[in-house]
Parts: structure tokens; C-alpha cells; sequence
């Protein structure tokens, strides 16, 4: 009997434990799903754009379009975030749900103006996400946040399927909102966060990745081009997979080179008093396409060329690269500076007070050895 | 301690390591000093020899008092010491109960119920806990290995899950502002809780020699916070010090193919350990309260432990336990020293010379 009882009470106090979603305004059809959120300042505070799921079409796929896109959007004004994402409750009547958004998009004048008072409440949120993908419009967050995919698709998807593209492009890189804040509180590496842009056809709209911006404490101050991401992608050992190109003026041949597997190593050094990291890059490729005005045979020549112009064309955009962001814009969105004070702690603090100022006395080497595995079906090219 | 009920001296470093580990697990460098982030690997290798160091007193009431818990070595002494010295443990323990439950709300009405009220909650845990407690040392202990166990297993899954956002580029140069920070850091971790004070009055309870699982408890200690703290800092970066709680926040980072959120899993083996840990607790306050007064109330004391700590919390929560939170590390440490260190070891030189008078006098 007194079993029976403890039991029953055990399942009575459980039971308590099953209102987690009945506070009023928690269930889920009075919530709105957050997928986006767009922030734009504004003259009085910032503007905050929503792209939220239509629960009713959602649960509701065979109803046709009577109840509307799968995605809504709304506009929402406030002086801070969170005041105007509260604020959405007053339109819509339904409490905002963000653990299950998906992207966080700043609109460039206000990523020129400056992150981190936007950031706060993400950071402290218990509901929002740590790996949220971060990206800036090129033109306002709202437009891209809005942008019109075609019916029934998830623009916040597709967009985030984009900034995924970073595992097989070169050209594409993704940040997340706790690698972000490393950067950004960070003396020295500046931040960097990928530009998107919306191309609008009739109805429809596309987005590509379209540069790099790179930030000085909080502000966008400068974009990479697409050779310059790939070497950012290098440097931070983040290029495992994708395609390059190489001219071959011997065979008259344009090369296309799929990558298979890169290591990059940076090891810093002090010569003299004098700054020098060695960049060591290992690179495995395959032949993905030959290009040529007439046919010819893949032979070891070849390929021995092949080898040393895609070694040559690694080093050349790394250089570039490093060159224009240390000497032109006196900035390290690399990360040389970080591993330099992990390596060289008892140099860094007797010598480097502002490490931006040093940028431009420091050497930095690159040693590329790019190894072609397989060339695919085709001895000859075609 | 008098009882019938014993457990084998490896499940009480179990649970022992468990309630550890639950420290490691609610760690917040919020309002702490700020240091390196990997100059908190040497302050756990630092914080294992304190430890050793603060065990001496426990291992000479095992060599010298053996079947004896603190309590009883005192009432070699004198009856009055050995109720004095009850009470006292009881009321520390009563304080570390309060700390243990105000960390769990904390973690609760930040993390897993923000948009609603923890009490709730709060109760729940406790009347289990007070449930758990009268249920005696054999079941905590069980519990305990199992829950360890379960502990593990989470942990290395959210690690095995996150590899691929582990980046040692994120960690600091160690000892770079010199090797005091991490002195300090060992120190705050060494006295964090009080286990050794939980040993002393648990010891006669297990059977077996304590020499191997005493190593190998303080080893694995010093294995999986130098394991969590790797990949908190080499996963979140500086990050993780902007964080309430960082361990949770570096779980928040595992996913697995479309699967998101495997903090959950950490949610709910802290959840569990802080549960022991308060079961633990409140079972060593009745046996002790049973030794000064009458032995037939122990669920009663439970009882009124639990309520006690209920009331506090519930009613006057930033008060007792956010002043050990905001107390700085002189008071902990003080706190830590007078019951680990000072009471055990007054008392046992006072054994020891009073046994050596009998001697001297029967000789």
C-alpha cells in the first residue's frame, strides 16, 4: 500500500513537470518561429526584420496557397533589439521564438557603423543559438531578409545553404556568432563576415556570396576580393575542398585543379628583432578539367608544370593578399598576431604595444607544394 | 559513524568525484578575476596537489581512527567535542546544500525555464532529494555510479560531436602574466567544494581500502577538468569567458549531422548530479544530527534540512547563497580551511595525544 502510494505521488509531482509549454502565449501556434533576423539602424534606434515561419501553412501543406508563403516577414522598430523584437508581439499578437532561427543579417551601413551594441542580445540570449551563421547585405539587411525565393521556399535556407557552401568553395566564407565575438573582442585579429548580395528578376530574387568584409573593432572598414578570400581560407586552414584554375602557356592549356586536401601550417619566428612567420602550405589535387586548343597527352611534364604553376599561384595570392591587408589597410583578419603571442609570449610583450602598428614590418614567406593525385578517366584531354 | 548500511569505497569516490565534477560542470568565471584561458590547464594540475596536500588530515584518520568518521574520533576526546564538531559539519553542510540548490537555480532560470519561475522546480528537486536521502548511503551510492557513468558518457559524446570546433589557434600563451593567475585559479578550484569534508564524515561507511580509489578518483578529477576546460577554451576562444556557463555554452556547440542542441543531454546530467549531490548532502546532515540527538528521527531531520533549505532559497535566494558567490575566494578558502583542514586536524592531534596519555598511563 505504501508503494502504491509513493508511486502515485512520484507520477503526481512528475506530472508538474509536463506545463512547460502552458504559460500563456508559449504553445507553439502562438509563437512566431523566427528563421532570419535582419537588423538596420536606424536614425532613433534599429530595425528589425523578421522572416518567421507560417506555422498554419506549415502544418497545413495540402491546403494549397489559401493560407499564404511558407515564410512570412515583418518590419519592426525599436531602440534596441530586443525592444524591437518585443515589439513584433504588439503586430502579430504571438511572442517571438528564437531558438530556432538561422541567420543573423546586418545591413552594411550599419555593419560600417558599428556591431557591437546589435550583438548583446544574442550573446545573452538563452534562446538564440551560439552557431548562428552572421552575414552582412550588401545593400539592407530588410532586403535581404525579404528576399522573395519563390513560392513555398525558405529563404533562410537557402541563404544559409549558401554560407555552407564554404565546405566545397573557396571563395565562400561562413562565420558563426561565438567565432565573431572571439574575433571582435580581439586585439589581434580583426573579424571578418561575409557580403551577400540580392539580385532581383520579376517576382523572384537570387543572393550570391559577393566579398569579404573585414572589420576594425566593430566597423566594416574594407572588402576582400575572391583570390583574397581564398587566401584568408588558407591562411586559416579552412580551404579543404574546391576548384582553381591554372594556365599552362607551354600546352597552351587551362587547368582546372579540384582540391582534395590542404594543411596549413604558420610557424612565426623572430630574426633579429624582426617579425617572420613561415607560411607552409600542403595541398593534394586532381585533374578536374583540361582545357586545350588541341589535343595532347597528359604526360609527367605536364603534370610537373601543373604542379609548380598551382604552387606558384597559391604563394603569389597569399602574398597578394597578406601584402594588401598588412601594408594597405594596416589590418590582420589572418590571425598572424595571435599565433605569434601564443609562440613568441616573452617578444610580444616586450615589444608589441599595438600589433596593427607592427603589420608593417613584418615578413611573412610562403612555401606552397601542391601534389596532383589523380587525373581523372581521361589520359588525353578532349 | 554507526550503521548497517555500507558501500564499497570505490562507489563513494563515484559519487565523491560526481559531486567534483558538478563544480567543474557550473564553473563561471563571470565576476571572477580574469585570466589567461590556458592558464587554467596548470591551475587544475595545481589545484590536484592542493588537494592531496588538504587530504593528509583524511588519510591519518583512516591510518589512525580506522572505522571511525570525524565525529567519532571527537567523542574520543571528549562527548561535547564530538557534538560540538556534529552540529558544525551539519551546518556547513547545510551551507553547501544551499549553494549546491542556488547553483542549480541558477543554471535552471537562465538556461533551461528563462521565461518562467524555477520554484517549481526548485521543490520538485528538493522533495526528491529529501526522498532520495532517507533512502540511506547504499542507494545514493548506486545512484551515484551510475550517474557518473551517464555523466561520462554525455560529456564525451557532446566532445566527440564538437571535435571539429576545437582550434587550439584560440587558446593563450600559458603563464603569460606570470604563474600567479594560475596559482590563484588552483586555489579557487582546490576549495571550491568540499569533498574531503564529506569524506571524513563518510569514510567508515565503505568498505575496502582507500589508497587506489582515493589515486584513482583524484586522477580522473584532474583528467576530465583538464579534458572539459580543453575544449571549452580551444572551442569557444575568449568567448567562453563572457559566459554564465561556459561548459554549457561549448555543449551548445555540438551538432551531428541534422541533429542541433546535444546541450540537452549535459542539461540533464547536471540536473541528476546536482540532485546526488543534494540527496548526498542532505543524508550526511541527518546521520550527523542523528549522533547528537535521538536516533529514531533520521527522516525527520532529512525532512527539515530540505525544508529549510527550501525556505531559504525560495524565499530569501540572494541573500545566503549569492553572498558565497560574491564572497570572493579569501572567504571560501577560509571556509574550506576551518572545516577541511583546521577542525579535522585539531581534533585528530587531540585524539592522538589522548590516546598516547592512556597509553603512557597503562604502561
Amino acid at each position: 500500500m505504501q508503494k502504491t502510494v509513493k508511486i502515485l505521488l512520484t507520477v503526481l509531482l512528475l506530472s508538474l513537470l509536463l506545463s512547460g509549454c502552458s504559460a500563456p502565449g508559449l504553445e507553439l501556434k502562438n509563437r512566431l518561429i523566427v528563421q532570419a533576423i535582419g537588423i538596420d539602424d536606424t536614425q532613433d534606434g534599429v530595425r528589425v526584420t523578421l522572416q518567421t515561419l507560417n506555422t498554419e501553412m506549415a502544418g497545413n501543406p495540402n491546403s494549397g496557397g489559401s493560407l499564404g508563403e511558407v515564410v512570412r516577414c515583418l518590419t519592426v522598430e525599436g531602440s534596441t533589439v530586443s525592444e524591437a523584437i518585443s515589439n513584433a508581439s504588439k503586430s502579430e499578437g504571438k511572442q517571438p521564438l528564437l531558438s530556432q532561427n538561422r541567420l543573423i543579417v546586418f545591413g552594411r551601413e550599419t555593419a560600417e557603423h558599428g556591431l557591437y551594441t546589435h550583438l548583446d542580445y544574442f550573446v545573452r540570449s538563452a534562446e538564440a543559438r551560439t552557431t548562428v551563421p552572421i552575414a552582412v547585405s550588401d545593400t539592407t539587411a530588410e532586403e535581404l531578409v525579404t528576399a522573395n525565393f519563390g513560392e513555398n521556399v525558405l529563404s533562410a535556407d537557402s541563404i544559409t545553404d549558401i554560407l555552407d557552401g564554404t565546405r566545397y568553395n573557396i571563395n565562400i566564407v561562413s562565420q558563426e556568432l561565438y567565432s565573431l565575438m572571439n574575433q571582435l573582442s580581439s586585439d589581434l585579429t580583426d573579424a571578418h563576415i561575409p557580403i551577400l548580395r540580392t539580385q532581383k528578376e520579376e517576382d523572384k530574387s537570387s543572393i550570391s556570396m559577393f566579398s569579404v568584409g573585414i572589420f576594425r573593432a566593430d566597423q566594416m572598414v574594407y572588402e576582400l576580393s575572391a583570390d583574397e578570400v581564398t587566401a584568408l581560407m588558407l591562411l586559416t586552414d579552412q580551404a579543404k575542398s574546391g576548384f582553381f584554375s591554372v594556365e599552362n602557356e607551354a600546352y597552351q592549356a587551362q587547368t582546372v585543379l579540384k582540391i582534395k586536401k590542404t594543411d596549413t601550417s604558420i610557424k612565426s619566428e623572430i630574426q633579429n628583432g624582426r617579425i617572420l612567420f613561415h607560411v607552409n602550405i600542403k595541398m593534394t589535387v586532381d585533374i578536374s578539367e583540361s582545357r586545350a586548343e588541341k589535343p595532347f597527352t597528359l604526360d609527367e611534364a605536364y603534370l610537373q608544370q601543373t604542379e609548380e604553376l598551382a604552387a606558384q599561384r597559391m604563394e603569389d595570392m597569399v602574398l597578394s593578399a597578406v601584402h594588401r591587408c598588412f601594408l594597405e589597410q594596416n589590418s590582420d583578419p589572418f590571425g598572424f598576431g595571435q599565433r605569434l603571442w601564443q609562440r613568441h609570449p616573452s617578444f610580444f610583450k616586450a615589444n608589441v604595444t599595438n600589433w596593427s602598428d607592427t603589420l608593417p614590418d613584418t615578413e611573412v614567406d610562403v612555401q606552397a607544394q601542391v601534389t596532383v593525385e589523380r587525373v581523372g578517366n581521361g589520359v588525353e584531354n578532349l | 559513524m554507526k550503521g548497517s548500511a555500507k558501500i564499497s569505497v570505490w562507489q563513494l569516490f563515484c559519487v565523491l568525484l560526481l559531486s567534483r565534477l558538478l563544480s567543474t560542470l557550473t564553473f563561471s568565471p563571470v565576476g571572477a578575476e580574469k585570466i589567461n584561458t590556458s592558464d587554467y590547464f596548470p591551475s587544475v594540475l595545481f589545484a590536484a596537489i592542493l588537494i592531496f596536500l588538504f587530504s593528509i588530515p583524511l588519510f591519518i584518520q583512516k591510518h589512525f581512527f580506522p572505522g571511525k568518521d570525524i565525529t567519532d574520533v571527537a567523542y574520543t576526546v571528549s562527548p561535547l567535542l564530538s557534538k560540538a564538531s556534529s552540529i558544525s559539519y551539519v551546518l556547513c553542510f547545510l551551507f553547501f546544500t544551499l549553494v549546491s540548490l542556488a547553483r542549480l537555480e541558477m543554471f535552471v532560470g537562465t538556461i533551461v525555464f528563462p521565461n518562467n519561475d524555477s520554484a517549481l522546480f526548485i521543490i520538485l528537486c528538493v522533495a526528491a532529494a529529501c526522498y532520495a536521502a532517507t533512502l540511506g548511503i547504499e542507494a545514493i551510492g548506486r545512484v551515484g555510479t551510475i550517474s557518473l557513468v551517464l555523466f561520462v558518457g554525455a560529456f564525451l559524446f557532446i566532445m566527440i560531436t564538437m571535435a571539429d570546433k576545437v582550434d587550439p589557434v584560440n587558446l593563450s600563451p600559458v603563464f603569460y602574466e606570470g604563474v600567479k593567475p594560475s596559482l590563484t585559479a588552483a586555489l579557487d578550484a582546490a576549495t571550491r567544494t568540499g569533498e574531503l569534508a564529506f569524506a571524513a564524515v563518510l569514510l567508515p561507511r565503505a568498505d575496502g581500502k582507500m589508497g587506489k580509489a582515493y589515486a584513482a578518483g583524484l586522477f580522473a578529477f584532474t583528467v576530465c577538468a583538464e579534458l572539459i576546460l580543453f575544449f571549452v577554451f580551444a572551442g569557444l576562444g575568449d568567448f567562453a569567458l563572457s559566459q554564465m556557463f561556459p561548459v554549457h555554452a561549448v555543449a551548445m556547440l555540438a551538432e551531428f549531422s541534422v541533429f542541433l542542441r546535444f546541450d540537452v543531454l549535459l542539461t540533464g546530467a547536471w540536473i541528476l548530479t546536482a540532485f546526488i549531490k543534494i540527496s548526498l548532502l542532505l543524508y550526511m546532515q541527518s546521520e550527523l544530527l542523528q549522533k547528537s540527538f535521538s536516533r529514531k528521527w533520521n527522516k525527520l531531520y532529512v525532512l527539515c534540512a530540505g525544508l529549510l533549505v527550501l525556505i531559504i532559497q525560495v524565499f530569501f535566494a540572494g541573500t545566503v547563497s549569492d553572498y558565497y558567490f560574491a564572497a570572493g575566494l579569501s572567504a571560501r578558502v577560509i571556509l574550506y580551511i576551518v572545516f577541511v583542514v583546521a577542525v579535522p586536524s585539531v581534533i585528530l592531534v587531540a585524539a592522538l595525544m589522548k590516546r598516547r596519555g592512556k597509553r603512557a598511563k597503562n604502561s
